[in-house]
C-alpha cells in the first residue's frame, strides 16, 4: 500500500476570508498570520482534505507549475505552517 | 411633442383589475391605474395621434409619449460568452423523487482537471480579449459538489486570472447542500451567490429528496443552509411545489425565514416528469400556486427576504429568460459546448439543437450557423407571447420545457401563473397590495383578465 500524507488544520485555528487575504488565528496561542496569494489557495485546498498528491496536482494547474515545482511550494508552505502549529500532519496507510 | 413610434404601441398593455384597468409600458417604466374611460382616452389618442392632453390623464399620457427605453434585442455580432458554465458532473448524490438526471446516460462521468483548466482559460482569455469588466463562472450538475476538484480549480484559476487582467469575477453554483460543513464554509466564503435546492421542513425534504437509497437528506442540507447563512455570499433556497405542497407556500416562507436567512427564496412548481408521476408527485394548479406564492410575498418581504418566481421578475427586460440565447457557453465533461444545462435528449425530444461547438484543447471550436440558430430562440419568434404585457420578462419561459408553440394568447400552465404572480409585482410596486389581496380572492374575475388573449392597449376594445 502506498503511503498517503494527509495535512489538516489545527483545531485551535480559525480563519476569515476576505477578498485580499485568508486571515488565520491560532485561538490557544493568539498568533495569527495573513495568508495571500499562493499561500491562500493552499491553505483553501487544504482546509477541505484533500490529500497530498491531489494538492500538488491542483497547485501545478492553477499556477502552471511543473508537479515538482508545485511539491516544493507545497512543502514550503506546510512546513512553515506545522512549525507554527497551524496544521498538523496526518499518515495513513504505510 | 414627438409623435410616438407606432411600433411602441406593442409595447403598451392594460389589464381590467376589478374595476379599473392597469395600464403598463415596462419600456416607459410607467403603471398606473385608470378607469375605462380613460383606458379608452388613451387607446383612441394613441391610434389618432392626438398628444393634447391635461390633467393627470395628460401626464399619463406624456409618459408614454416621451422617448422608451430600447426594446431589448437578441444578441448580435461576434461571440463573447456572457458567462462560463462549467457542468462538472451529472451525477448525484441525492434521488430526488421528481428528477429525470439520474436516468442520464453518462450520470458518473466527471469532467477532467484539464478540461476543466482548458475551459477556464478560454473563457478568461476571451473576457480579457473582449474587455469585458465582469466575467461570470456558473456550475450546474446534476450535483456540482460530486466532482469538487473541478469547483476549486476553477475557483482559483479564474480567479487569478481575473486579477491579472483587472476584471471582477463572479462564482454562482446550483447545489443540492449534501456535503461536509468545511464544504459549506468554502461555498460560503468563496461563491458569490449559492442556489440552495431545499424543498421544506423534514417531511416535505425528506419525501421528495431523499438519498439514492432512500435515506432522509433533511439534517445534512439544512446545516449548509445554516452555515451558508452566516456567510458572505447570496443565498438563494430553491423549493420545489408539488400539489401537496402547495397550500402551505406561506407557511414555508416563514419557516424558511426563521431558519435560515437567504436572500431571495424561489418558489417553483413541479416539473412533471415520468419519474415524478412514477412518485406520484404532481404540479399544482396555476391558480392555486399563484394565489399562495402572493400570499407569501409579504411574509418574505417583511424578513427582508425576495421572493422570486423568475419569469415573473419585473426588473428584468429580456429576449430570453435562459442561458439559451444569451450566448452562454456551457461546457460538459465530453468537451461539448452548449446554449442549456439541460440534458440533451431532453432538447432534442422537442427538436431544439443547442450545441455551440467543442473544446479542444485551451481553444473552442465554435459553429457559427449553431450561434445563430440558438440566438433566434427569443420571445420574438414565440407568436403566443406576442400581446403578453409579460413578454419582456418572462421571454416564453424555457425553451425545452415551457411548451407553448401556439398562437397568441394561447396560454398554458406556467404562462398562467407567471401572468398572475407579475400583475402581482407590478401592482405591489404600485403600493396596492390591497387591491391585489382583493383582485386575488375574486379568482373568476381575476381569470378572466388573466386569459384575455391580448394585453395590448390598441386591443382594448376586444378585450373589453
Amino acid at each position: 500500500m502506498s503511503r498517503t500524507l494527509t495535512f489538516c488544520c489545527n483545531e485551535a485555528v480559525v480563519w476569515v476570508k476576505d477578498a485580499e487575504q485568508i486571515l488565520v488565528v491560532d485561538t490557544q496561542s493568539q498568533r495569527h498570520r495573513a495568508l495571500r496569494d499562493r499561500e491562500a489557495v493552499i491553505w483553501e485546498l487544504l482546509a477541505v482534505g484533500y490529500p497530498h498528491e491531489k494538492l500538488v496536482q491542483m497547485l501545478s494547474l492553477v499556477f502552471s507549475l511543473v508537479p515538482a515545482e508545485a511539491e516544493r511550494v507545497l512543502a514550503e508552505a506546510v512546513h512553515r505552517w506545522c512549525e507554527e502549529g497551524l496544521v498538523c500532519r496526518e499518515v495513513d496507510g504505510g | 411633442m414627438e409623435p410616438i413610434d407606432h411600433h411602441s404601441h406593442t409595447d403598451i398593455f392594460i389589464l381590467p383589475i376589478l374595476s379599473r384597468f392597469l395600464l403598463y409600458a415596462p419600456l416607459h417604466g410607467l403603471a398606473a391605474l385608470v378607469d375605462l374611460t380613460a383606458a379608452r382616452q388613451l387607446r383612441k389618442r394613441l391610434a389618432s395621434r392626438d398628444w393634447d392632453l391635461t390633467g393627470p390623464l395628460g401626464e399619463v399620457f406624456r409618459s408614454l409619449a416621451e422617448e422608451r427605453e430600447p426594446a431589448p434585442l437578441p444578441r448580435q455580432g461576434s461571440f463573447v460568452p456572457s458567462f462560463l458554465g462549467l457542468l462538472p458532473t451529472r451525477g448525484c448524490n441525492l434521488g430526488c423523487r421528481y428528477c429525470g438526471f439520474q436516468t442520464g446516460t453518462d450520470g458518473e462521468r466527471v469532467m477532467s482537471l484539464d478540461l476543466a483548466r482548458d475551459a477556464v482559460t478560454w473563457y478568461m482569455d476571451a473576457v480579457e480579449q473582449a474587455g469585458v469588466q465582469q466575467a461570470e463562472v456558473h456550475f450546474f450538475g446534476g450535483e456540482p459538489f460530486c466532482a469538487e476538484e473541478v469547483l476549486d480549480l476553477a475557483v482559483h484559476l479564474a480567479r487569478r486570472r481575473a486579477t491579472e487582467i483587472g476584471c471582477t469575477l463572479a462564482f454562482e453554483v446550483a447545489t443540492n447542500g449534501v456535503f461536509d460543513e468545511a464544504r459549506a464554509r468554502w461555498a460560503a466564503d468563496n461563491l458569490d451567490t449559492v442556489v440552495l435546492s431545499l424543498d421544506g421542513p423534514p417531511d416535505i425534504q425528506n419525501r421528495h429528496r431523499p438519498y439514492r437509497g432512500g435515506q432522509p437528506s433533511f439534517e445534512e442540507v439544512a446545516r449548509t443552509a445554516r452555515v451558508l447563512s452566516e456567510g458572505t455570499s447570496d443565498l438563494c433556497i430553491r423549493a420545489c411545489v408539488t400539489d401537496e405542497t402547495v397550500e402551505r407556500i406561506p407557511e414555508l416562507a416563514a419557516w424558511f425565514c426563521e431558519q435560515f436567512r437567504p436572500g431571495s427564496i424561489c418558489f417553483e412548481p413541479l416539473q412533471p416528469s415520468p419519474e415524478s408521476e412514477a412518485a406520484g408527485l404532481r404540479p399544482p394548479d396555476a391558480w392555486d400556486f399563484a394565489s399562495q406564492f402572493i400570499r407569501a410575498a409579504p411574509v418574505l418581504e417583511s424578513h427582508g427576504v425576495r421572493p422570486v418566481h423568475a419569469a415573473a421578475d419585473i426588473q428584468t427586460k429580456r429576449v430570453t429568460f435562459c442561458p439559451v440565447g444569451r450566448d452562454a457557453a456551457i461546457v460538459s465533461p465530453d468537451s461539448t459546448i452548449s446554449a442549456c444545462y439541460l440534458l440533451q435528449r431532453d432538447w432534442e425530444a422537442k427538436g431544439l439543437d443547442l450545441r455551440l461547438g467543442r473544446m479542444e484543447g485551451a481553444s473552442a471550436r465554435l459553429d457559427s450557423d449553431a450561434i445563430a440558430s440558438v440566438r433566434g430562440l427569443n420571445v420574438y419568434n414565440k407568436p403566443v407571447c406576442a400581446r403578453c404585457f409579460c413578454k419582456y420578462h418572462c421571454a416564453g419561459g424555457c425553451h425545452v420545457n415551457h411548451g407553448p408553440r401556439g398562437p397568441q394568447g394561447g396560454y398554458d400552465r406556467l404562462c398562467i401563473q407567471t401572468r398572475i404572480i407579475a400583475v402581482r409585482n407590478v401592482l405591489a410596486a404600485m403600493e396596492q397590495d390591497d387591491l391585489v389581496r382583493a383582485w386575488v380572492s375574486q379568482r373568476e374575475v381575476a381569470e378572466a383578465a388573466i386569459g384575455q388573449p391580448s394585453d395590448l392597449l390598441v386591443d382594448l376594445e376586444a378585450s373589453a
